[in-house]
């Protein structure tokens, strides 16, 4: 039996992941399991004043359990690559591991009034996509779709947290093993 | 179709261009990587790629400045696009000069990268569809400039506009000299593909192993004198429709091959271990009676009934 692990470093929202979880169970139709995932502190640039996406990954690629059909991993760090300024997510294209992102999810990242279902919608979508490119997708030109590029928060919210039928068509959904 | 387009990232740090690379890659581009000018040029000579980023600051006696000037002897329409950690007016003005399509800072916002491959691709994109156009511009023929009086030719053409539209493959049978092409070529620009390419391939002119080349390219080194990657004419037809006349003259194995591409759209160069995808209509003409080939057991039955 193959389990979708969702992974969580210890400052994350809660709700933002139990709904991340319940969508996966529902989305990929395989056993959700939850894992408590360690502080980023190794991952932090200082001269960026952000967190490596690269040794996140790297990290979640060493933890990720044998019985794990994928493992997406969640964090309130601001994410970056060396070439971009930053990163909502960073994941294995077709491969096991994934992160995402919270902190640029929120309204208050942008100096806006908190607004927690915004918050929440937005964290959903990107978890969709990360795990999109973990079944193998890339990016959709149809900007409904939760494969749909986002560079920025409007883009996140004009799509929808669901892939469209061709992407959907083209998710292995059934769990190996 | 992005896959289409080959972008190489040159970056003496490789956690640099590996982090560009797969960021593309997200995007549906093939990638690859070179961590110098040397190697960087040396891939160039094998592959065709579109865009090229290249970072400016280099060791190893060749900076990204020449080394753009080194791909661009080989590949004079390639996009290079500089990259550098530090913004100087004056190195910026020596990229443009040289010929870079485009400079940009690192870091740069997710946004600025996106924006400029799908701005170079889109010209990309209407450059090889005007090169098309005027190639075709003096072969295009539609249903109206096909006369004939014969009724059971009314019956072929009005067959052949229903399925215009499609994606099905098209068989035409008929002897020489009958306008099998002509109907081909009808059928390609009053359907959906009519502005995308329309690549004819005679099977009867070409040896077996050479039309396998011909029509699904070859990886460099795949035969003596593969000098380099090429593409085949199925992938030339991305997005449009192959005309493979005289069908009944191929090889069985090739009729194998031909037939996974008919049932999945994708294959593999000769000599290549990548899969290639591809969405092209297939319409295929013979003069021989493949009903009565396939009873001769020379032409698959899968082929003229499937």
């Amino acid at each position: 039996m193959k389990y979708f692990y969702v992974g969580a470093t210890p400052e994350v929202d809660r709700e933002a992941l139990m709904a991340i979880a319940e969508r996966a169970r529902a989305e990929f139709g395989a056993p959700v399991r939850e894992i408590e995932l360690p502080e980023l502190d190794f991952a932090f640039d200082a001269v960026r004043g952000q967190y490596g996406s690269i040794p996140v990954l790297e990290m979640l690629v060493r933890l990720c359990p044998g019985d794990a059909l994928k493992l997406l991993g969640l964090t309130e760090r601001d994410l970056f690559i060396p070439v971009l300024t930053f990163v909502f997510g960073h994941a294995q294209l077709g491969g096991r591991a994934g992160v995402v992102s919270l902190a640029r999810l929120r309204q208050e990242f942008y100096g806006l009034e908190p607004n927690r279902e915004v918050f929440l919608e937005r964290a959903e979508k990107e978890a969709l996509h990360e795990c999109g490119h973990l079944f193998g997708l890339v990016h959709c030109p149809d900007g409904n779709c939760a494969m749909s590029l986002a560079t920025g928060v409007r883009q996140i919210d004009f799509k929808r947290a669901a892939f469209c039928a061709r992407c959907a068509a083209r998710i292995e959904r059934k769990p190996k093993g | 179709m992005k896959t289409h387009w080959q972008i190489l990232v040159v970056d003496d740090e490789e956690v640099m261009a590996e982090s560009l690379a797969a960021w593309l890659r997200e995007d549906g581009y093939a990638v690859d990587t070179a961590n110098s000018g040397r190697e960087a040029v040396e891939k160039a000579a094998q592959r065709d790629y579109a865009i090229y980023f290249v970072d400016l600051k280099m060791p190893g006696g060749m900076d990204g400045i020449e080394t753009m000037m080194q791909v661009r002897r080989l590949h004079a329409e390639a996009s290079i696009i500089i990259i550098t950690a530090y913004a100087t007016v004056d190195t910026a003005i020596t990229a443009m000069k040289e010929g870079a399509q485009e400079y940009i800072v690192k870091p740069c916002n997710p946004e600025e990268i996106s924006l400029l491959v799908s701005r170079i691709i889109k010209v990309k994109n209407l450059q090889r569809e005007n090169s098309i156009l005027r190639k075709k511009l003096s072969r295009q023929y539609r249903f109206g400039d096909v006369i004939s009086k014969s009724a059971r030719m009314q019956d072929i053409l009005k067959l052949a506009q229903e399925v215009s539209s499609l994606r099905s493959t098209v068989l035409i049978q008929g002897e020489s000299g009958t306008g099998k092409e002509l109907i081909a070529r009808a059928i390609h620009n009053s359907g959906d593909r009519a502005g995308k390419p329309f690549v004819a391939v005679s099977c009867a002119a070409l040896a077996e192993t050479l039309l396998e080349s011909e029509l699904f390219g070859h990886e460099r080194g795949a035969f003596t004198g593969a000098n380099q990657q090429r593409q085949g004419k199925f992938e030339m037809a991305e997005g449009g429709t192959i005309f493979l006349d005289e069908i009944g003259d191929i090889s069985p194995k090739l009729q194998v091959d031909l037939l996974r591409v008919l049932q999945e759209r994708r294959f593999y160069r000769v000599g290549g271990s990548e899969e290639v995808t591809v969405d092209v209509r297939v319409i295929a003409a013979t003069h021989v009676n493949l009903q009565q080939a396939g009873r001769r057991a020379s032409f698959a039955t899968t082929f003229s009934t499937g």
